[in-house]
């Protein structure tokens, strides 16, 4: 069992219970049931690793387990590494037998269209066309499934800031990879690492260096999961804001058109929390004059999941709506304007329901793209 | 022990009362409720039967009728961060999740008053109160997970108790569901005193489950602070600490929290040092003690109360504790929980053996003779000494209660016997010493049958009292209370581990 690697960490857990994981989990808040927490899922995992719970619990148990955002509060709260052993104890499940259907279909879509969502793999470069990349950049601009499909706009905005600041980048159009984010999410590991095996030869023969990309799950997906499945995956992984917010320090951008909007930042969980990439859009929004940034209670490390991650989304819908009503309501509580977020799986999620507060949805690219000459 | 067919039984009576989605009866979300936070074998697990989660008082009534009708136990479960084994199912039966009456019914600005369901964590009550400036000042180091409901229950202690008390003087009404499903309001509304009736409220305080279901509070709180000072003044020795404790207060400073460590204890509360530094903290070789004590109020008044403090403490021999990442690392510990993410230091500390301490109530002049008596029993009884810590729980006064720790290997059989053993001699040294065995974790599964040691006959009128409002012990059986010595019990359980 993949869980045999976390058993110290667990028995760490079983000994320890302080319980401070569980009243920032989202997912926690609204079941109010130990065995949907962190620390809960720590006793069910020893239960199974102790054969103390019976394999007919498994199916039940793989529902307890998927339902989760993977938003890494209980890790943020913790020393040990939660994220990983849930993780762990999802694939566990899979190789069992315990797959989500919805899952899989989403999986199997990445297997035969490199995007989750079943839609034809073309149009994922469509935003691209008119667009004029250097193939011979050992930087890839790399797009991911949902940006392509669904925000390719903000794409096309990022390509543009980007090479207003002299980044030259290639682009692989549609034989760009899905990064395999929700096989390693929802447990499958041995299609995973295809994924990334395939990945890696695509990367390696278009002279890749350095990977950059606009979506915080692509991000930590080849940043911080590849790697520890394949060494050999070594590429430099960057998010655009970093580079951006590296040249405001820099001194190389002064932003000059003012952006008058009174806003507050939503910290996606994958780019903030799970990526440190907290202060730079930070450093970006304050250099942009005009932007008035009020902040929510809960940011950075402590920021509040939007509620969609991890595939819960297609799962649970109703679970998943009152986790974003929460967030919804302390981002209209500041009084902003705009809610500026920057992780199209956040947006996707919050553009469903927006309409219903008295706030408007922006992506952080689109200010920028205001901002700069 | 319940059989099968009798938990199916009671299993569908309570999910017809109470609907589907209260009732639990799967081995894992048993699984999820059979542990707290005390000291046992790595591989205990206590299960329950059933789980079951009322999200009203009315519910918790319906299901404890059903119970006391089938006679099966009811554990309380909250927090879960008890280390007397209170909310372990040690006979079974039912798990009640109590988290799930966490609503804020009323919070009184005119009064002073917060009316709430007893299942909402300390820690979010006070966020909630923040909006409105307002404060409940009882702050457990366990606020995140321990609910109100718990700090009821097990009376357990605050960091800001010198200043504001603990339970007994925040609690002013609470409703609880009996032993037989009764709901009671005890109490006195939302007067502060009352001379009327008998006091129920207090015996309710601390009761650990065994009288009823604590479900609804309402308590007395305060305007939050504007500011505050946290500083640390070292001594050649515990009774040095003391007494300069006792000159800040015999001149009337008003302190927010004063607890004295000895040297030892204070490497466990700067964890936070430890990782900003990479080094454990400089503690002057004769330096014996450390009396840490913040000061709160308007800007004026705290700084020139810590100035007048320190000036004290220097004339009865302390030295200010220069290093204020050691303060700071302390008060993350105590208070704020600011620490860096992903390195909590609850787990992080507890990768190897597992904290243990005694909460002893000793009268203030016998701090040091049971501070030498703490370090032969520890070693006597095989363990590692973590250190003493004195908190003050009353108001205005030097008022121990002290947590004397150890590290217990739970993975190591003898460790975990050499705890227990320690655990009872600590609790007879407190009484030979006139006080107390317990003053914050009480006596749940393992100080019961020793506990007469401290209470002589008094705890068969203890039981008897326990017996009116819960005449067939099915409110956490064992805890508290021997089951043997409750007559007439029809409940008879074995106890039972799995795992």
């Amino acid at each position: 069992m993949e869980l045999e690697k976390y058993k110290d960490a667990i028995y760490t857990c079983n000994r320890t219970r302080c319980g401070f994981c569980r009243e920032e989990c989202p997912v926690f808040k609204e079941k109010k049931l130990e065995s949907y927490a962190c620390r809960g899922k720590m006793l069910i995992a020893r239960g199974m690793l102790e054969g103390i719970i019976p394999e007919s619990e498994y199916e039940e148990i793989a529902e307890i387990v998927n339902t989760c955002s993977v938003c890494g509060s209980c890790a943020a709260n913790c020393a040990l590494d939660n994220d990983e052993i849930l993780e762990a104890l999802r694939a566990d499940l899979v190789k069992k037998g315990y797959a989500d259907r919805n899952h899989l279909i989403g999986i199997n879509s990445i297997i035969d269209k490199e995007n989750p969502f079943q839609l034809d793999r073309e149009d994922k470069s469509d935003w691209a066309e008119d667009i004029e990349f250097n193939e011979q950049s050992p930087i890839l601009f790399y797009a991911g499934c949902t940006d392509s499909l669904f925000y390719s706009e903000r794409l096309a905005k990022a390509v543009k800031t980007l090479k207003k600041l002299g980044i030259e980048m290639n682009y692989l159009g549609s034989d760009e990879p899905c990064c395999g984010e929700l096989m390693h999410t929802t447990g499958h590991w041995n299609k995973f690492k295809t994924q990334i095996e395939k990945t890696e030869k695509i990367f390696r023969e278009a002279g890749v260096k350095t990977i950059v990309t606009h979506c915080p799950g692509c991000l930590r997906t080849f940043r911080d999961k590849y790697p520890k499945f394949y060494e050999k995956f070594d590429f430099e992984v960057l998010h655009v804001i970093q580079i951006i917010a590296r040249k405001i320090e820099s001194g190389e951008i002064q932003f000059k058109k003012p952006v008058n909007m009174k806003i507050t930042y939503h910290d996606p969980c994958h780019l903030g929390r799970l990526a440190g990439i907290i202060d730079e859009p930070r450093i970006i929004l304050n250099a942009i004059p005009g932007i008035e940034l009020v902040e929510m209670d809960h940011i950075g490390y402590q920021s509040h999941c939007c509620g969609a991650g991890g595939g819960l989304i297609a799962l649970d819908y109703d679970l998943v709506a009152n986790i974003t009503d929460k967030r919804l309501k302390e981002a209209e509580g500041t009084g902003a304007d705009y809610l500026v977020t920057i992780c199209p799986t956040c947006e996707f999620n919050f553009d469903k329901v927006i309409r219903n507060y008295n706030i408007k949805l922006l992506d952080l690219i689109d200010i920028i793209d205001m901002a700069i000459d | 022990m319940i059989n099968n067919a009798q938990i199916e039984q009671i299993t569908r009576k309570l999910r017809e009362e109470l609907g589907e989605d209260r009732v639990f009866e799967q081995v894992f979300h048993r699984m999820a409720y059979s542990r707290d936070w005390s000291p046992r074998d790595a591989k205990e697990a206590y299960l329950p039967d059933i789980v079951v989660r009322p999200f009203s008082v009315d519910e918790a009534s319906k299901m404890v009728k059903i119970c006391n009708e089938f006679q099966v136990p009811i554990v309380p479960y909250a927090g879960g961060t008890g280390m007397s084994g209170a909310s372990v199912p040690i006979y079974g039966g039912i798990s009640v999740d109590m988290k799930g009456l966490d609503e804020v019914k009323e919070i009184d600005e005119k009064n002073m008053t917060v009316t709430c369901g007893a299942g909402i964590t300390i820690l979010r009550l006070n966020e909630i109160l923040a909006e409105y400036g307002l404060w409940f000042p009882h702050d457990p180091e366990s606020k995140p997970a321990s609910t109100v409901g718990s700090a009821v229950a097990c009376n357990n202690d605050g960091t800001f108790a010198i200043k504001y008390g603990r339970t007994p003087d925040f609690l002013l009404n609470a409703v609880v569901v009996t032993g037989t499903g009764q709901l009671l309001r005890i109490g006195h509304r939302k007067a502060l005193v009352s001379s009327s009736g008998l006091k129920l409220m207090p015996l309710f305080i601390g009761s650990e489950g065994t009288l009823g279901l604590v479900c609804e509070t309402t308590l007395r709180i305060y305007p939050l602070p504007k500011t505050r000072q946290v500083v640390g003044i070292l001594f050649k020795s515990i009774n040095e600490a003391i007494n300069a404790l006792q000159r800040l207060l015999q001149a009337g400073l008003s302190v927010e929290s004063a607890h004295i460590n000895c040297g030892r204890r204070l490497n466990f509360y700067t964890h936070s040092f430890r990782l900003k530094h990479n080094r454990e903290p400089d503690i002057p070789k004769w330096a014996n003690a450390v009396l840490f004590v913040s000061f709160n109020g308007d800007e004026y008044v705290t700084n020139s109360t810590k100035d007048y403090a320190l000036k004290l403490s220097k004339e009865t021999g302390g030295e200010t504790l220069k290093e204020q990442d050691m303060v700071e690392s302390w008060w993350n510990s105590k208070h704020t929980g600011s620490f860096i993410p992903f390195r909590q230091k609850w787990p992080d500390s507890q990768r190897e053996k597992k904290f243990g301490a005694a909460d002893l109530g000793l009268p203030v002049g016998r701090i040091e003779e049971g501070y030498k008596r703490y370090l032969e029993i520890a070693e006597k009884n095989g363990l590692e000494i973590l250190g003493m810590c004195v908190y003050n729980e009353k108001a205005s006064c030097i008022s121990p209660s002290i947590s004397f720790a150890v590290w217990v290997d739970d993975k190591d059989p003898e460790s975990v016997q050499g705890w227990w053993n320690y655990v009872k001699e600590m609790s007879y040294m407190a009484v030979d010493l006139e006080g107390t065995m317990s003053t914050y974790w009480g006596d749940g599964q393992f100080r019961v049958g020793y506990n007469r040691y401290e209470h002589g006959d008094s705890l068969d009128v203890m039981m008897q009292i326990k017996k009116i409002f819960d005449p067939n012990n099915i409110m956490n059986p064992g805890k508290k209370f021997s089951v043997d010595e409750i007559d007439k019990i029809t409940v008879r359980i074995e106890k039972k581990s799995e795992g």
